[in-house]
């Protein structure tokens, strides 16, 4: 069967939609011609590889209008290629199978970025394929074309001019377009010429990787990455890829950064600047790292301002992580200070490769650092004989609130407790427990934590015993529990603890006063699934004066008050919200209070 | 939103896991105590989405269950739809704790189906979850039923993704040991063609057992390998890795074994899901088993000290830890058994046993 009918299609429309909205503004139409320009020559090259390339920019101000023109010493175009390829959009000289890889364009839409900025473009161009007559073509934001053959021929190549529109004046500036010129261009294999009134300049730069290898020294790179991000790196690390074709420098950020942060790397594709903001170069992990590379081989999206998301891209990424890898290894063996400089800024990134990555896992954990109740430490310090010793017992809490219910006063006491409640830290604990079975490693509750506080002598047990008794009668109602035991810092007069059961359960309870019989049923019944384990305990400071205090008073009603005070109170203070009861018993246990004092 | 939220919430972005959660408990209480009923609402709702996700589906239901009565209280809380999509997680996770009634199930289900007429949906939501819970609690004729009906309705914006309903299709029919049919039906699956967020993830669970029921002995290895390597640090996949660890038995495979027994059982001890448990002690009563049977009977295991069966000194007989194992998964069986008012669980064992080439 076949289909008799075309798509009728608006192109003003289309070049509108491509031109306007693919394209991230107005400037890249510099990058565009440029682009063509490049393949351009890239295409006579093949044919003639002692060719020398040049594109020749000349910028023309008169009194009505800006106007510039950008000529290459390229393949140049025949008169049925110009119908063929400039004048019908989406059709590329270069996406043929052959030699798709030498090209920088593919899409053929790239030329239409020109009508962003000119309501008209003409080409003039002779073909270096076929001796003739120059072509001209002249194509307008209106979708129409006119195509004529000049009466002489020219020496082959292509020239495109370009008359600023009305509103985009300032595209065409002198100074505009040699900024955009440098930008996009100042790494490109050719040779870029600016001219203004007469004055030719030169735009080339070499570019870090320009001489295949990495010749340059380290402090040329940093100088070189100062330059292009403005930033005082820690380090740079010459990068490579054999898949992407990539080759480029990475460097190491002098300040820590969010795992959730955008990376932007500054990415040239075959020499031209593809963008300065792209993400996804390197692994996750690598977040700490910002690079200039370019590829010879990574396929650019439509827009041109990043790479397809394909597994070329994805085997890239991973050879990139291994240069990272490999060097962070390097350091390791020889320049320990530098790689603690960069661990102390960047152990997140480290850590959530060393989660992921076994061999580098073993490598690196030592030396990483956690929080505990005593500061940061590493296990390497943590293990060592002036600290507490190989076989000392290493405890964490898995979650951060119970390490805030505990940090101070355990590090009061002495107490190393590792806090696993941040991202990556309770994995990296749980693989040192894996990979190391003799070491004692071992998660607790807050509430654990209580038993290796100081117990008190006989004698003061005989002392607090009634306070104790009463205490644990009264916090009965709050399904909490009362000890007594001596702790540091000494004003504390109490702590509350909770276990993890039993925080949950408070959160159950609250969600029950306003639950339905329904739902109040089902979360009796998943609570019951979480087990009543749940276990609080206020713990009361015997080296506190004022709990001592407490002991010598003989007044029931008063200790029964001042208990429930002090147990909200460490409520309050551990930041747990108070439920409609509680806050009516704090407050009937004020006015109690200040009743007492009233009537004394 | 205060400053106060704001350093918090500024830490929110950069955390993930037990931390993200923690923070976001913190951020509760804070609205909490300044009463702003708002926050606290838009806190517990994206708690409850976060806390699924992580594993702890008890923290999400606690969160959704206040979230549910405020806003029958005052419905401005929150978008309809927003809240019944998180109903849906809701009923998806009720029926995987043994503690919760037959009864408070099917009211719970039809809870939601009034919402959903009330709110002008057609009854094929109602339906998805009849079948669902019907499934999970062992009736699968019925869940079959259901599961005709609602796909011969017309998808609705209320309507789970395609990936999962067919996941739900092919679980059913693996349950059902129609083995050749859940291939068939999860051949796009398989094929990477229809994914979503948990699909193929829980989908690999079911058709490794149909694989190994087949004897396509290499195909379940590979889809077991490729499946673990997806999940392995997720914890609300417990259950699932405990499936994919069947192929680990069947294969003989210790040293992977090990490795995962090791790995993941600490996730037993703080995890309340029991149907999630049920499906990972198998799995590990069954390896022990193997071991026994393969190995010398004492070997170091590392027990989490929780444990009832946990030995100073970390040496175990792999008879004894077996029967251990062999036995918690009973209690759950037992119980699942009697919630439901059948014996699948009791099935299950059995052809669990006979996946894992035992006997
Ligand atoms: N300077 C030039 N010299 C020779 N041919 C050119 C030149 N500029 C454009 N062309 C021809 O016009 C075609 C269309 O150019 P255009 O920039 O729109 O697309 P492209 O470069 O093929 O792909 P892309 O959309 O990726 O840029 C090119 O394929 C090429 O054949
Ligand atoms: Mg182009």
């Amino acid at each position: 069967m076949s289909l008799g009918q075309n798509f009728q299609v608006n192109l003003s429309g289309v070049i509108r939609l491509l031109s306007d909205h693919l394209y991230g503004g107005p400037e890249v139409y510099a990058r565009e011609l440029l682009q063509n320009g490049v393949d351009a020559i890239t295409a006579r090259r093949l044919l003639d590889p002692t060719h020398h390339g040049t594109i020749r920019v000349e910028v023309v101000e008169s009194e009505d209008a800006k106007t510039i023109l950008v000529e290459d010493n390229g393949i140049g175009l025949t008169e049925s290629e110009v119908h063929q390829f400039l004048a019908t959009i989406g059709q590329s000289s270069k996406s043929g199978d052959f030699s798709r890889d030498d090209f920088i364009g593919q899409f053929g839409i790239g030329l239409l970025s020109a009508f962003v900025v000119s309501d008209e473009i003409t080409v003039i161009t002779q073909s270096a394929r076929e001796p003739g007559a120059a072509v001209e073509w002249k194509g307008r934001v209106d979708g129409t074309y006119a195509v004529r053959l000049l009466d002489q021929s020219l020496s082959p190549g292509t020239r495109v001019y370009l008359r600023a529109k009305e509103g985009k004046e300032e595209f065409f500036t002198a100074e505009k377009v040699k900024g955009l010129l440098c930008h996009y261009g100042h790494h490109l294999p050719h040779e870029i010429q600016l001219e203004i009134d007469g004055n030719v300049e030169s735009i080339n730069e070499d570019a870090p990787w320009s001489d295949g290898g990495l010749s340059r020294s380290n402090q040329e790179l940093l100088d070189y990455g100062k330059e292009v991000f403005g930033i005082d790196f820690l380090d740079a690390i010459p990068i490579a890829s054999e898949t992407g074709r990539v080759s480029g420098v990475a460097y190491v950020l002098p300040f820590s950064v969010s795992p959730a942060s955008r990376q932007s790397h500054r990415v040239y594709l075959k020499q031209m600047l593809l963008s300065e903001s792209v993400d996804g170069m390197v692994p996750d992990w690598a977040f700490f790292i910002r690079c200039v590379v370019n590829s010879d081989r990574l396929r650019p999206n439509a827009a041109r301002e990043a790479f397809y998301e394909d597994d070329l891209l994805e085997q890239t990424r991973a050879e990139i992580g291994q240069c990272l890898k490999t060097y962070l290894t390097g350091l390791a063996e020889n320049h320990r200070a530098k790689l603690d400089r960069i661990i102390r800024l960047h152990y997140l990134p480290i850590k959530a490769l060393a989660v992921e990555d076994e061999e580098f896992f073993r490598l690196f954990i030592q030396w990483l650092p956690f929080e505990t109740s005593i500061g940061s430490i590493t296990l390497d310090e943590y293990f060592s004989e002036e600290h507490f010793g190989p076989e000392a017992t290493l405890r964490y809490v898995r979650d951060l609130d119970q390490f805030r219910q505990i940090a101070s006063v355990a590090g009061a006491q002495g107490l190393c407790v590792f806090n696993g409640g941040y991202t990556y830290d309770a994995d990296l604990l749980d693989l040192v427990a894996e990979e190391f079975p003799s070491r004692d490693i071992r998660a607790i509750d807050a509430t654990d934590l209580v038993q290796n506080f100081e117990e008190l002598t006989f004698e003061e047990q005989q002392d607090a015993f009634d306070l104790v008794k009463l205490a644990d009668l009264v916090l009965q109602k709050y399904k909490c529990s009362a000890e007594a035991r001596k702790f540091d810092p000494a004003e504390l007069p109490t702590l509350y603890t909770a276990s993890e059961s039993a925080t949950f359960m408070r959160s159950v309870e609250q969600s029950q006063e306003d639950a339905d019989e329904l739902w109040g049923g089902i979360l009796n019944n998943v609570a019951s699934a979480v087990g009543n384990d749940g276990y609080a305990q206020l713990v009361l400071n015997y080296r506190n004066p004022l709990i001592r205090r407490l002991i010598r008073i003989d007044d029931e009603k008063l200790h029964k008050r001042i208990i429930e005070i002090l147990y909200l109170q460490s409520l309050l203070l551990g930041h747990y919200p108070l439920s409609s009861s509680e806050r009516t018993i704090l407050g009937d246990g004020l006015l109690g209070l200040i009743e007492y004092f009233l009537g004394e | 939103m205060s400053s106060d939220y704001s350093e918090l919430y500024e830490r929110l972005y950069q955390s993930d896991g037990r931390e993200e959660l923690a923070i976001y408990e913190e951020l509760i209480r804070l609205a909490d105590s300044n009463k702003d009923l708002p926050t606290a609402y838009d806190f517990r709702s994206a708690y409850c989405s976060r806390a699924c996700e992580e594993g702890f589906p008890e923290k999400g239901i606690v969160a959704f269950s206040w979230c549910l009565a405020q806003y029958d209280k005052d419905p401005s809380l929150d978008d309809p739809y927003n809240l019944i999509w998180q109903y849906k997680v809701m009923l998806e996770l009720i029926p995987i704790f043994e503690t919760v009634t037959r009864d408070q199930i099917i009211k719970m289900q039809e809870d939601m189906a009034k919402r959903l007429a009330w709110m002008g949906e057609t009854e094929r939501t109602a339906h998805y979850y009849r079948s669902w819970n019907l499934m999970r609690m062992g009736d699968y004729e019925k869940a079959a039923e259901f599961q005709e009906t609602y796909l011969g309705m017309t998808r609705t914006g209320m309507s789970d993704c395609d990936a999962c309903e067919r996941d739900r299709q092919v679980e059913l029919l693996v349950r059902m040991h129609r083995d050749e049919e859940a291939l068939q039906k999860g051949k796009t699956i398989m094929e990477g063609k229809m994914y979503c967020g948990e699909v193929p993830e829980f989908t690999n669970g079911h058709l490794v057992k149909a694989l190994a029921r087949l004897g396509k002995e290499e195909e379940a290895t590979k889809r077991a390998t490729k499946g673990y390597e997806l999940i392995r640090r997720e914890r609300k996949y417990l259950g699932t890795i405990g499936d994919l660890m069947l192929i680990t038995v069947r294969n003989r495979d210790f040293n992977l074994g090990m490795r995962q027994v090791t790995k993941h059982l600490p996730w037993v001890v703080d995890s309340a899901a029991g149907e999630l448990k049920y499906r990972f002690l198998n799995a590990v009563a069954l390896f022990f088993e193997a071991l026994s049977k393969d190995k010398p009977r004492t070997t170091k295991v590392r027990i989490p000290r929780e444990l009832a069966c946990y030995r100073k000194g970390d040496s175990y007989d792999m008879g004894e830890l077996a029967a251990w194992f062999a036995e918690e998964t009973r209690r759950y069986a037992d119980r699942f058994n009697q919630r439901n008012g059948n014996s699948r669980y009791d099935e299950m064992i059995r052809d669990n046993r006979e996946i894992a080439a035992l006997d």
